[in-house]
């Protein structure tokens, strides 16, 4: 049985660093999340069948999409908290009152804005992220078994419980 | 090449169609799921108000660009039956159909970044939906017009 495993974290763990360093660029950052979940999907399965030089099936790629996607958003979110523990990176929230962008909303969207913030900084963010990753690094699982294919093809095991 | 089995064709179409249904609810939900649904999204998108649909006064949950892509991808899902045997062309030319697929948002996007072009509304929307469209047709048929223990073909 061939260990998907390691390429499944060297996928979301890529991915969920990279996510909290570009969504620090101003401009490009946000412009860029959706591709690069859709990219910790395609990056597990590079690594995976570069390594054992196989093809493998939508499914098989669908699930390992899946899970680093699920990977890089719990990297991703736990790194941005700890970072914002150390001080490192802004208290969102301190930051949204700081710039005066509150000051300038209706009330009603002022105060939507910092229930996203508590949100995305606490467990419920974690969850959540985890499962929007999840989503999209499936899709790029699955484009990522169609586009690296390396050798002959895999037994489809995704229905079943070994596929890791 | 007949489809692995309906249900096959069910996961893209439900994974899309959740996602399209998810962005596009806020407008239509009370403030609490609202705010639930843009947390959802935040990680994966800007946001930003002035790059984004509103309905009554309402933003969806992720910017034009991503909703074109979201919108994309549940077409791209659908299309399947019509493709025929291009389905199984799809899944051999994967690297050019996604590098077909990505160019024109990237040169709508890195030409603004360069000052080289002023994209818009209409632009983001319409790359979005092209890329969406692409990445659906390659999800929906790798997994279900690929055969289970094929050799694959050269590129």
């Amino acid at each position: 049985m061939k260990e998907k495993l390691p390429s499944i974290l060297l996928g979301g763990a890529v991915v969920g660093v990279a996510n909290v360093l570009v969504s620090q660029i101003p401009v490009v950052g946000g412009c860029l999340a959706c591709l690069l979940y859709i990219g910790a999907g395609m990056l597990a399965v590079w690594h995976y069948t570069n390594s054992y030089q196989v093809t493998l099936p939508g499914g098989q790629g669908a699930v390992m999409g899946l899970l680093a996607g699920i990977v890089a958003a719990l990297v991703s979110g736990v790194l941005a908290i700890l970072l914002i523990q150390l001080g490192v990176l802004p208290d969102p929230i301190a930051a949204m009152e700081a710039s005066g962008q509150l000051s300038q909303m209706p009330p009603e969207q002022a105060e939507m804005a910092l229930r996203i913030t508590r949100m995305l900084t606490g467990p419920l963010g974690l969850l959540i992220g985890a499962v929007i990753g999840g989503l999209i690094g499936l899709i790029g699982g699955v484009i990522g078994a169609a586009t690296f294919k390396k050798g002959p093809a895999e037994e489809d095991t995704s229905a079943s419980s070994d596929v890791i | 090449m007949a489809l692995q089995s309906s249900r096959t064709w069910l996961l893209p179409l439900g994974v899309t169609g959740l996602l399209l249904l998810l962005v596009s609810l806020p407008p239509f939900v009370s403030p609490s799921v609202r705010a639930l649904l843009m947390a959802a999204f935040a990680p994966v998108c800007h946001q930003l108000p002035d790059r984004s649909f509103w309905i009554d006064g309402v933003q969806l949950a992720v910017c034009q660009r991503c909703y074109g892509i979201y919108t994309g991808l549940f077409l791209g899902s659908l299309l399947l039956p019509l493709l025929g045997a291009g389905a199984q062309w799809i899944y051999r030319k994967a690297p050019l159909v996604l590098s077909v697929a990505l160019l024109p948002p990237a040169l709508d996007w890195g030409l603004q970044l360069v000052h080289l072009w002023h994209n818009t509304p209409f632009s983001r929307t319409l790359t979005g939906l092209w890329f969406g469209l692409g990445a659906g047709l390659l999800l929906t048929t790798t997994l279900c017009r690929t055969p289970r223990n094929l050799q694959p073909q050269p590129a």
